[in-house]
């Protein structure tokens, strides 16, 4: 797997190493800065690093052999409902896209991956996520200042 | 009137110049030698699964490496792998499709 830097961490997974490759230096390029990261051509050991210690947004494509997107996409969710969710997508049924918008899929890409698009998106996603997480910070702490009253 | 395809010229990557992408396009056409290899070889043992996925692969990476002449190429054989066609049909759409592979070039034109 490979890794790179800090803060928010988002976990690219695409069967195909050539697209894995462009797309993390696409995506190093633009936010190497703010978001940490990693990628995998696996997505058996994408499920692995997911159930270990989470991501905050998860790029997969959506069909690909053995576990395919949608089994990552559930993963990620049960693992923190935080996390967002794209997925890239060819020629998906109708079904399988009804079924990641169901599990609470942020967003999609058509393939071929348009390079600003992804960007555009992930801004997005970045933005959602780190407020979700303040949100709920926010209520932690509301809850840990109203029992250190009660006692 | 001839388009880009149906002339016998080298195909370039709109990110060819790129300083961080034209590296990577660089490799990607190192290894269309081994792509082909697997198109041809799953097309002569039968094996449309195999033919199928790696007509999915180049459909997806080929226009995101900027050689958009790919994608629709590949598409024809996967869907015509996947669709079960004559073994005749997906003959022709994968020797279009290795024709344009094998004119794939890194850089820029001179």
């Amino acid at each position: 797997m490979s890794k790179t830097k800090q803060s928010s961490t988002l976990l690219l997974v695409d069967d195909d190493p050539s697209i894995v490759r462009l797309l993390s230096t696409v995506l190093e390029r633009e936010y190497g800065d703010e978001i940490t990261i990693e990628s995998l051509t696996d997505p058996l050991e994408a499920r692995a690093r997911i159930i270990e210690g989470g991501v905050d947004i998860l790029v997969t494509d959506l069909e690909m052999p053995g576990i395919d997107g949608l089994e990552l996409l559930r993963c990620a969710k049960q693992r923190s409902a935080c996390t967002q969710v794209l997925f890239f997508t060819g020629h998906s049924s109708r079904e399988a896209l009804l079924e990641a918008l169901e599990l609470g899929a942020t967003d999609y890409l058509i393939k071929p991956v348009d390079q600003g698009q992804l960007l555009e998106l992930i801004s997005q996603a970045l933005g959602r996520q780190r407020r979700w997480n303040l949100a709920l910070a926010e209520t932690w702490r509301q809850r840990r200042k109203s029992t250190v009253h009660e006692s | 009137m001839t388009s880009a395809i149906d002339e016998k010229t080298s195909l370039y990557s709109t990110l060819g110049a790129d300083p961080d992408l034209g590296e990577l396009v660089e490799m990607y056409v190192d290894e269309m030698p081994e792509r082909i290899a697997l198109l041809e070889q799953a097309f002569s043992s039968g094996d449309r699964e195999s033919l199928q996925r790696a007509a999915h692969q180049l459909k997806g990476a080929g226009e995101s490496y900027g050689f958009s002449q790919l994608t629709p190429l590949a598409a024809a054989v996967e869907y015509s792998a996947r669709d079960g066609d004559p073994e005749e049909a997906i003959r022709k759409s994968l020797e279009e499709l290795v024709d344009v592979c094998k004119r794939v070039r890194s850089g820029e034109p001179e």
